[in-house]
């Protein structure tokens, strides 16, 4: 009876196994090679159904993983290490480091993908071509914008800000013409964001070049960005709290808070909260440091890897291929993604195709003002090998302390303290 | 004969014995083989793992070297501000936490053992409710409860005219607290409240022969009695409130708090491990966690026998 028990299970156990790994092989015969696909981004069945749509020799099945920072990138982690890799996987660009140091994602020169640098802006091509070798194809950037509310800057009689100066005295206008209204809400969740201000002002956060880690969270141009987003928060030009949370999708409806930093993905976001505000806002570059100095910085988008270890990493490259360069995958995904695209040729038939596909992106100007802020972003600046971490202990440290004078500064400085410990403590080489 | 029968016991009583011995063997063995794949094999996985570390050379481009790290991840943890401002937290924690929970559920559980408590069965289950309900879902509620701006709790108690805010300073670790006694105080008033079911109620009769009233038979008859079960209620609590993860990891993801990613120890090991997937790491400050709950529970069941021997 027990012996008995004891193979039903057995059986059990062995048909169970196959039934998991039945799903990434079985590709032996004549039919199509399925590859499997993790991703979160918005958008991406359909990209892979448009790609499945017009491809016979490879198949492509994705699976929705959580988003990266939210447990995705751990399982990619896992899942390499245990030697069940998927073939395609979404990688941000601040976490692309830690993907290489750690060896989870494999060089894409074998594949020829290398030879389409020319079609990459520079910038781009810098944030995944890591240690001289091209470790994932940026799919989609976010050049920064400044959304506004095109209807109550027009009603207020106000010009959308071209420099931060302009931005600081428009708020000021602001507070004395409506005392319940403030110019933006500050994010005081969104660590990614301030990375992104401080990218634009000319910052270095981390700096390989001397062929060593070099970690600062306190040059010149971080200081002057945390000055003065601490003297807007200090005199009460803007609020501070977590973005697209209770207080600020109410103070966003209640057209209480003016303007929004972000990426042309944001674009999505704003829709999804506040729906009825479509075709009340307009996009422009971001205001910048000096008159007519245009400079911006990306804040966000992805890009797509082949980890180590993928059983299928010849036609994963074709995937990706694909996704990043023909206009065919932009057309997919307009719709749901309001995304801008690496590609150069992509970006070119994306404005107008999103703003047929998305009514709410439809009259914002976005197009233009992505353009204008792609062709404009510092090359220089790095992420670190451990960013996850990076952005969560900077969130930490700023969640006290932002209402002081120099909490922002001393919030930065402590991060660039601990961050450099706990590098150094993980094995890197760090220096100063 | 007598020899045949002699031998005839003999040879039976020697089947009895090996089949009650392999009976034992073949009961505990399913579940000696699922702690040896979940417990045993886990643990020393860990400690293997804790004794190893990565070695980037330059920038690491060309990935990490492993290599054996002797104690470098234990004096990194032991050296490392978060790990040693979170543990002293959770002790802190532990310090507030337990004394209240063990006195509050003897309390109630001798208020339940009284003569003077009509409905027993309704209280019991009352108190029982809360540790249905899954931690996690407590604790969303709770934090739903101390956010302010959505909580009707604070708004009522600024309608009172007064301001308190549940999640900074040393209110946060209080309303921690209360989330824990919430949840596990029905458990341990019932694991109490069957200790006194055992009490010999010749004792009990003996003291109020002798003229002792309801309280001083709980104190003094009573308690004593139950003072092994409210040992062992003790001890699960230190080991739980070293383990501090889920209530805070609500708090920091879902409010504006003080609660960092690194708040507890647990925390910091789920950072380590799934943030930066730095396994060593993460194994190292569990074993610390795990040696330290050892300590605890050692120190508590020699503070238990000492007493209950004297």
């Amino acid at each position: 009876m027990f012996q008995r028990i004891l193979a039903a299970v057995a059986a059990a156990l062995l048909l169970a196994s196959c039934g998991i790994g039945g799903g990434a092989s079985g590709n032996d015969g004549d039919g199509p090679t399925v590859i499997t696909y993790w991703s979160w981004i918005s958008g991406s069945q359909e990209l892979v159904d448009r790609f499945n749509a017009t491809h016979d020799d490879v198949q492509v099945a994705f699976e929705r993983v959580p988003a990266g920072t939210a447990g995705g990138y751990s399982n990619m982690f896992n899942a390499v290490r245990a030697g069940r890799a998927p073939d395609v996987v979404t990688v941000e660009y601040p976490q692309l480091p830690g993907f290489v140091t750690q060896r989870v994602v494999q060089p894409l020169e074998p594949f020829g993908l290398d030879e389409l640098e020319p079609e990459f802006p520079d910038w781009a091509w810098q944030q995944t071509a890591l240690g001289g070798r091209l470790s994932a194809l940026p799919l989609n950037i976010g050049p920064t914008v400044l959304f506004y509310r095109a209807d109550l800057f027009e009603e207020y009689g106000y010009q959308p800000p071209t420099t931060w100066a302009e931005y600081r005295a428009t708020a000021e206008r602001l507070r004395a013409d409506h005392p319940d209204a403030t110019m933006t809400n500050f994010g005081s969740n969104d660590a990614a964001l301030f990375a992104a201000l401080a990218w634009q002002a000319g910052a270095e956060w981390y700096d390989t070049s001397s062929g060593h880690w070099q970690v600062s969270g306190v040059d010149e141009p971080t200081t002057r960005v945390a000055e003065y987003w601490e003297s807007l928060i200090a005199d009460d030009l803007v609020t501070v709290g977590p973005t697209f949370e209770e207080q600020h999708v109410t103070a966003l409806q209640e057209g209480t808070s003016l303007t929004l930093i972000g990426g042309p993905w944001t674009a999505a976001n704003i829709s999804r909260f506040v729906p009825e505000l479509a075709g009340a806002w307009g996009a422009v570059p971001l205001p910048a440091w000096e008159e007519g100095g245009a400079a911006s910085a990306n804040y966000g988008g992805s890009s797509l890897a082949i980890p180590e270890g993928a059983e299928h990493a010849e036609e994963a490259a074709e995937f990706i291929r694909w996704a990043a360069t023909s206009p065919e995958a932009v057309d997919a995904i307009a719709g749901v993604n309001t995304s801008y695209p690496a590609h150069l040729g992509q970006a070119e038939v994306w404005g107008p195709g999103i703003e047929a596909a998305n009514p709410f992106v439809a009259g914002m100007n976005l197009p233009d003002a992505a353009a204008e802020a792609a062709a404009t972003v510092d090359p220089d600046w790095e992420w670190g090998p451990d960013m996850t971490v990076g952005f969560a202990r900077l969130v930490d440290e700023t969640t006290t302390g932002l209402d002081r004078p120099g909490g922002l500064a001393d919030a930065l400085r402590r991060w660039q303290d601990a961050t450099r410990a706990q590098l150094r403590q993980r094995g890197f080489d760090v220096s100063g | 004969m007598t020899i045949v029968s002699q031998q005839r016991a003999a040879g039976t009583g020697a089947g009895a014995r090996r089949r009650r011995g392999s009976g034992p063997l073949l009961l505990l063995g399913p579940f000696f083989l699922l702690f040896a794949f979940t417990y045993l094999v886990p643990i020393l996985y860990g400690l293997g793992l804790s004794l190893f570390r990565e070695r980037y050379d330059g920038v690491g481009w060309e990935g990490p070297e492993r290599v054996f790290a002797g104690l470098h991840n234990y004096t990194r943890a032991l050296t490392d501000q978060d790990f040693l401002v979170g543990t002293g937290r959770v002790l802190l924690y532990g310090l507030i936490y337990v004394p209240l929970l063990i006195a509050l559920a003897a309390a109630l559980a001798l208020l339940l053992d009284t003569t003077l408590t009509a409905a027993r069965r309704l209280f019991h289950t009352v108190l029982f409710l809360p540790h249905i309900v899954p931690g996690l879902i407590a604790a969303i509620v709770w934090v739903y409860l101390y956010t302010p701006g959505l909580s009707p709790v604070i708004d009522a108690l600024e309608s009172l005219g007064a301001n308190v805010d549940f999640l900074t300073g040393t209110n946060l670790l209080f309303s921690l607290v209360n989330i824990a006694v919430w949840q596990s105080l029905g458990f341990n008033v019932v694991l109490i409240y069957v200790a006194l079911q055992a009490v010999p109620r010749s004792t009990v009769e003996a003291a109020r022969i002798d003229g002792a009233g309801e309280l001083r038979t709980a104190l003094s008859v009573k308690l004593p009695q139950v003072f092994p079960a409210m040992m062992v209620a003790t001890l699960f609590t230190i080991i739980g409130s070293l383990q501090l993860f889920t209530e805070p990891t609500i708090v920091q993801s879902s409010a504006e708090s003080e609660v960092t990613s690194t708040w507890t120890p647990n925390m910091l090991a789920f950072s380590a491990a799934f943030n930066s997937n730095d396994y060593h790491y993460a194994a190292t400050v569990s074993v610390l966690v795990a040696v330290l709950a050892g300590i605890l529970s050692f120190a508590v069941t020699t503070f238990a026998n000492r007493r209950s021997t004297r």
